[in-house]
């Protein structure tokens, strides 16, 4: 009988031990029906109609691409299912995706396979810097195509043949939607305070922590200094790059400013609530996590009877969908500001770097030779019914920020990254790309 | 004398949250003039923190002081409460269900676990390992790599309301005490922690007994999840062992429990060195150092103690050997007089 039991549990070890190596050994994704019956909002298959394949386009070549995420959750998913159901089928690509990765080790690991399996290109979003460079310089080894997603440009890979460019949040734009949500909070001409959860943003403007956490405290910083006229002791940037928390020198006494680096949510919430329980602060900022404080903020605010507005940064997933829908103690929406990042639009624009690469001219993404970055542009959603109009992107395949057809016209051949470039300026208005899906 | 004996050993157990409690406190006002308890929230809080890193510290100690560092035990915490919290959200069941079924899945973890280590015979630490990659899986093929999110989700208030919390945390202490001095479970414990061998020739059924320990751990370190998930909302279905460290985190708590426990009993121990530890931490935030700083403070304090620990025989051992080295120098005048 122990015998048996022993068996048993060894083939239970053996086969879970074979799952579980999911990093090791890829398999291309065929996880469509879980995927759907799990987000309401990825069910856009089916509708997907055929699209005018561009003169000059050769769409016949079946590529494979190994996918080395940093995500999950369903914001991923929602992304995944982009590059399944729109990408994949638009660019004649199948995907092999990595469990979620956190080094250059795992990327390596990961490469290997996809190599081994037959892969000609990788889309990275492993971010750190040594990930980057060295996946890049794999990648050129073995002849295969690289791209990457990022907000930091990594110049000591740009110039290798192979690396077809970067793309990601762009952290300028993060820091302005920041700025612009607050400068509309703040328009009401009552002093505000704020306490924000600025997670990696210590050194971030020097390629170390989070460059968009930097330049979203920078933002929120620039909108206080420039509503209230605020004389800060040090630079902004200075502030931002302390490394430990405390109370920003405001120069008035009726504006405090509380900055909280740090990369765990559960520290920064035991942390975080003696300061909200003050009663200074009516204003929570997270760059990240924000939905991890908001337990912690309905406390303070049944304690002391005060509405605290929260923002953070957020996708356009069920969970930012519940923050502007429930009410807190003090019968407000628990979240009042998201800054949205589309992570599906950072992903097909690094398939479009790679058809461009597949068909020939990859020198069109490059600048005089030099992989470039793109950045994604980060919306400002102020309220719930502005949230309920921009969560009915990419629910539906005409309603992703790039549709099929989009994709198709910027990878046909003469397009440039210049033309990307532009493309992205076009769409960084959430207003107007709203109109234009027919959701205003 | 016994009277005095026992309110040396109360004084002693109290005196190590009270002590911290000062400390911090006159840090606290020194350089940030803040008090560390300064309102019901951080009383709440402090509950709260308490309660997780002591029932975590539990389930660690049930293998732990028998030489087995299960390091399946995060992975268990992550699969059970995630698994329980979805299909409570599935079936619209409350947060008291949530307990229940993330409970009934770290049993069910737990004893698959010790059914391993006994069948297999593989070091825990190499099974732990192995049991973690295959706990984690679970969870993130169930949730579809999402987890557990409990935002929003309504019915999970109580698992919040410090009444609850409290009496989850009084209720695992006196379960840990009966299982411990009351039962079979407890008469084998001592037995194996003094020689494995030994238990084992004295007739202890040292397989069996494993088991239980897994077994318990394992619903003890789901209780802990649901506690952790129910304010933070959200738990992750991360891979590649990452469960574990929340879990290892509470191994000073686990430790200096055990001495504390010498005084009065482990599970009192435990849950007072969980409250003293919790208002170590509140207080160092309070005091703004950033979390590096926070960590490498604590993990000083961490490997101080252990220092503490191993040598703290040591001025005992020397007064015996220089007192007998006196006794047979006095005994060797005698008998030279002699």
């Amino acid at each position: 009988m122990k015998k048996i039991i022993a068996l048993l549990l060894a083939v239970v070890m053996v086969l879970g031990l074979v799952a579980c190596s999911g990093n090791s050994t890829p398999a291309p994704a065929d996880n469509n029906a879980s995927t759907e019956a799990n987000n309401a909002n990825t069910n856009t298959e089916a509708n997907a109609e055929p699209v005018a394949v561009p003169e000059g386009l050769d769409l016949s070549v079946h590529h494979k691409v190994g996918v080395a995420t940093v995500h999950e959750g369903e914001a991923w998913e929602i992304a995944r299912n982009y590059l399944e159901t729109i990408v994949g089928p638009t660019f004649n690509m199948e995907f092999i995706y990595s469990e979620k990765l956190s080094d250059a080790n795992g990327l390596i690991a990961f490469m290997e396979q996809c190599y081994a399996a037959g892969c000609d290109g990788i889309v990275n979003l492993v971010t750190s810097n040594d990930a980057i460079a060295q996946g890049a310089h794999k990648a050129e080894e073995w002849g295969i195509w690289f791209a990457t997603q990022n907000s930091a440009w990594v110049e000591e890979v740009a110039g290798l043949e192979h690396n077809v460019g970067q793309c990601g949040a762009s952290p300028e734009s993060v820091g302005e939607a920041y700025k612009a949500a607050f400068k509309e909070i703040l328009s009401d001409g009552q002093p505000h305070s704020v306490v924000l959860f600025e997670g990696a943003a210590v050194g971030g403007d020097k390629g170390q922590g989070a460059a968009s956490h930097f330049y979203s405290a920078v933002g929120v910083l620039e909108a206080f200094q420039e509503t209230y006229g605020l004389t800060y002791d040090k630079p902004i940037a200075d502030l931002v790059n302390q490394q430990d928390p405390g109370e920003v020198n405001t120069g008035n006494s009726d504006v405090h400013i509380y900055l909280y680096p740090g990369r765990n949510p559960g520290d920064a919430v035991t942390a975080l609530l003696p300061v909200l329980q003050t009663g200074n602060y009516d204003i929570f900022a997270a760059v990240f996590s924000f939905a991890a404080f908001t337990n912690a903020i309905a406390d303070v605010e049944q304690s002391t009877g005060k509405d605290i507005k929260v923002i953070g940064t957020a996708q356009i997933e069920q969970q930012t969908k519940t923050g502007f829908e429930t009410t807190d103690p003090t019968g407000d929406t628990v979240l009042n500001g998201a800054i949205l990042n589309d992570l599906p639009l950072a992903c097909a624009i690094n398939c479009i770097e790679l058809m461009h690469a597949y068909n020939g001219d990859v020198a069109s993404m490059k600048d005089n030779g030099q992989a470039i970055l793109l950045g994604v542009r980060s919306y400002a959603v102020l309220g719930a019914d502005t949230y309920a109009k921009a969560e009915k992107l990419n629910t539906a395949p005409e309603l992703y920020i790039l549709t099929a057809e989009d994709l198709l016209a910027l990878a046909q051949p003469g397009v440039t990254w210049q033309d990307l470039e532009a493309k992205l300026a076009e769409i960084a208005d959430l207003d107007a790309l709203l109109a234009a899906k027919g959701l205003n | 004398m016994k009277k005095s004996s026992k309110l040396k050993d109360i004084l002693f157990t109290v005196a190590f949250p009270v002590l911290t409690w000062l400390v911090m406190e006159l840090l606290c006002l020194l350089f940030k003039n803040k008090h560390v308890i300064a309102t019901a929230l951080d009383i709440k809080t402090v509950i709260r923190n308490t309660g997780i890193t002591a029932v975590t510290a539990y389930a660690m100690s049930f293998n732990l002081k028998e030489g087995r560092f299960d390091l399946s035990l995060g992975a268990q915490r992550m699969a059970g409460t995630i698994l329980g919290g979805l299909l409570a959200m599935a079936l619209g069941l409350s947060g008291l269900w949530l307990l229940v079924f993330a409970v009934a899945f770290g049993f069910l973890f737990g004893v698959l676990t010790g059914l391993a280590f006994i069948s297999l015979r593989v070091p825990p630490m190499v099974l732990g390992v192995g049991m973690a990659l295959i706990w984690e899986v679970i969870p993130y093929l169930v949730s579809g790599g999402k987890g557990l999110n409990l935002f929003g989700v309504s019915g999970m208030g109580i698992l919040t309301e410090s009444w609850f919390q409290i009496l989850v945390v009084v209720i695992m202490a006196v379960l840990v005490y009966i299982l411990m001095n009351y039962t079979r479970l407890g008469y084998e414990t001592k037995a194996v922690q003094g020689s494995q061998l030994i238990a084992r020739n004295s007739g202890i059924n040292i397989f069996r007994h494993a088991v239980e320990c897994y077994t318990l751990a394992g619903a003890l370190v789901c209780i802990a999840g649901v506690l952790d998930v129910s304010f933070s909302t959200q738990m992750s279905a991360g891979l590649g062992n990452t469960s574990n460290g929340v879990v290892t985190a509470n191994m000073f708590a686990m430790i200096l429990g055990s001495y504390i426990g010498e005084k009065s009993d482990s599970s009192v121990g435990i849950l007072t060195a969980a409250l003293t530890l919790t208002i170590f931490k509140y207080g160092l935030s309070l005091m703004e150092f950033s979390d590096p700083v926070n960590s490498v403070v604590n993990m000083l304090i961490f490997i101080g103690f252990l220092v503490f620990q191993a040598n703290r025989h040591k001025a005992a051992l020397n007064r015996a050997r220089k007192a007998r080295i006196e006794l047979a120098k006095q005994r060797k005048a005698e008998l030279a007089a002699a």
